[in-house]
């Protein structure tokens, strides 16, 4: 089978754009392969809501987010791109922190410039350590990597505090240290986007935050800019939490959730969608049992 | 039964020095408790060099040190003090940090005010953060205490003696005091004036970490007592013991295969089941298997390791 790494470069090396929705457990992992997409991000803002049940404040250790990840990429077979955040420490510590990263069978991790602990990349209160030692904490990490594809994903989060200058001088930076995609966060004009989508010779990666900083935009439009890979971080996370959201209401109102029946998905196609059918095949391959005393085809 | 926090804070009330080893793992700190010593110290260093192989230099993470806690913690029937390094991040990770580790189960903790990531006191290439911003962190760590068990044991660790110096630690753990800290820790005392002057100043109950090999002179305990420390804490004897005698027994392992020639080196089959409270297994197996199951199982044996 191809390596996750080797898969991901394949993907970034086509014309067309690569779309990576966000996922924060295995479900919604299921949900973004299922749904024919082609790639996963890992978000740090959704494990920290679905872990935690708190805000991405830097909360989540090295630990819970490789845990997330090891899950995750153990469910779906489409490579999987997971948020490292600052790497956890010093350029010391995000040695460790790919070598976990690879280990839970990530393609690629971003790891950025905030000061620890951080922040979403679209809230106020960040601040970012030095170029320089953020371009030391990339070296040790293409050194850290023991497959020479997985990918090391650079991000910037000065252009909110620093200005779009600075930000772009960052990539450069950090693109001369190693890192194989560039990810510029919240740019706040398309003229800044198409800066952006110039500047570097990696890939370079969009982030589409509903309500961010930066002009929500298409795929294709996207792609005519010049961007390589798109994430759309937090779209399921906000369309499960408002579908929920709602369903409870109407538990609450009614006293039954008849009403919203019509917008679950059905028990059949869950468990379809859970691999249901893989475990049943099992069972009749290893002879647990099961399948000889109750003679039923299907689980 | 008791809390182990109010359990704690009854040994440090008690007149005299409590000496409280270091350990790393359930098994050392079941040895601890075996000897007869009345509370463990969960040690970071320890644990790293168990855990990952490495050094103590802020590799560990908060759900690692945690979860090491925690399975101290169930091991044994003492109280646990966990050593947090710095609370793993700001002020709010610090409060986190406190809720974590009391519900791993320990029964207090120190916190250090070393810049992330830490390393081992003793070591050099320490930093520290502002006096301002560790006063802020503990004040997040006592609220989280007060929310959860107001008995929990909140230590200060000042790391400040090389790098700002001695009287700006004693100037760090004054403050902390009047913070409402439970405990002060003056890592690595160089010298007895220092020891003596930080029981003199300081006006909580004090801990003494000794290290073979570390900077602070190995005072015994009595002496150490004398000098007013409550909590004095030999960290890494356990670690150094275990690891010196593993290396001697594989040695001559390695050179001469298996032999009795090493039997008054370890623990024998028995002793070791006692450490790991077999016998509290046959117990329950007496207690909630059907008569017929435990004589199939035993035929008459009275213990799952004969004597």
């Amino acid at each position: 089978m191809e390596k996750r790494g080797a898969q991901l470069r394949r993907l970034l090396a086509r014309r067309e754009i690569l779309v990576a929705p966000g996922a924060y457990d295995g479900l919604s992992a299921r949900l973004v392969e299922a749904a024919g997409f082609e790639a996963v991000y890992v978000t740090g803002y959704g494990l920290s809501a679905s872990v935690l049940g708190k805000p991405d404040t830097g909360l989540l250790t090295l630990t819970e987010m490789a845990s997330r990840v090891s899950a995750i990429a153990e469910t779906v077979s489409v490579p999987v791109i997971a948020d490292g955040d600052t790497g956890y420490g010093n350029a010391v510590n995000t040695a460790r922190t790919v070598r976990e990263y690879e280990k839970a069978g990530a393609a690629c991790i971003q790891l950025e410039d905030q000061v620890a602990p951080k922040k979403c990349g679209h809230m106020l209160g960040r601040e970012v350590i030095p170029a320089a030692e953020m371009a030391g904490k990339i070296k040790a990490a293409c050194d850290a990597r023991k497959d020479d594809d997985f990918l090391i994903m650079a991000r910037t989060d000065a252009r909110t505090t620093h200005g779009i200058d600075e930000a772009i001088e960052r990539g450069v930076l950090y693109e001369e240290a190693g890192a194989d995609i560039l990810f510029i966060e919240s740019p706040e004009s398309v003229e800044e986007m198409r800066r952006i989508a110039t500047s570097f010779g990696v890939p370079v990666l969009a982030n589409m935050v509903e309500h961010g900083r930066t002009p929500f935009l298409k795929t294709s439009e996207l792609e005519e800019i010049g961007y390589d890979i798109v994430i759309f971080p937090v779209g399921p996370l906000y369309a499960a939490a408002k579908a929920v959201g709602a369903a409870l209401q109407t538990l609450k109102r009614t006293g039954t959730t008849s009403e919203c029946i019509k917008d679950m998905i059905p028990f059949a196609e869950f468990n379809a969608l859970m691999g249901l059918d893989g475990i049943r095949d099992m069972e009749r391959k290893y002879a647990t049992g099961r399948d000889t005393r109750t003679g039923e085809e299907n689980a | 039964m008791m809390k182990m926090t109010t359990h704690l804070r009854d040994l440090i009330a008690r007149p005299g020095a409590l000496v409280v080893p270091g350990v790393y793992d359930a098994l050392s700190a079941r040895i601890c408790e075996m000897v007869g010593f009345e509370a463990v110290f969960h040690s970071g260093y320890g644990t790293a060099a168990v855990h990952l192989g490495q050094p103590d230099i802020g590799l560990l993470d908060m759900t690692e040190m945690s979860s090491r806690v925690r399975s101290i913690a169930r091991a044994v029937r003492i109280p646990v003090l966990g050593d947090s390094d710095h609370g793993f991040g700001n002020a709010v990770n610090a409060y986190r940090t406190v809720q974590e580790y009391l519900w791993a189960g320990a029964a207090g903790l120190f916190m250090e005010d070393q810049v992330s990531p830490k390393r081992c006191g003793h070591m050099e290439g320490k930093q520290v953060i502002s006096k301002e911003e560790m006063m802020g962190k503990l004040r997040a760590a006592l609220d989280a205490r007060d929310e959860l068990d107001r008995d929990f044991v909140v230590m200060y660790r000042t790391d400040a003696i090389h790098v700002t110096g001695f009287e700006d630690a004693l100037d760090r753990a004054k403050t902390a005091v009047d913070v409402g800290v439970d405990m002060v820790f003056v890592e690595a005392l160089e010298t007895r004036e220092q020891m003596e002057r930080v029981v003199a100043e300081i006006k909580v109950p004090l801990m003494l970490n000794l290290i073979e090999g570390g900077k602070t002179p190995l005072v015994p305990v009595k002496e150490a007592e004398a000098m007013g420390f409550k909590l004095i804490v030999p960290a890494l004897s356990t670690l150094y013991s275990a690891a010196r005698s593993m290396y001697d027994v594989m040695k001559r392992i390695h050179a001469e295969g298996v032999s009795d020639g090493y039997l008054d080196k370890l623990f024998t089959f028995k002793e070791f089941g006692e450490l790991v409270r077999l016998d509290e297994v046959r117990a329950k197996e007496e207690k909630y298997l059907p008569p017929s199951v435990m004589q199939d199982k035993y035929r008459g044996k009275k213990h799952i390791v004969e004597k």
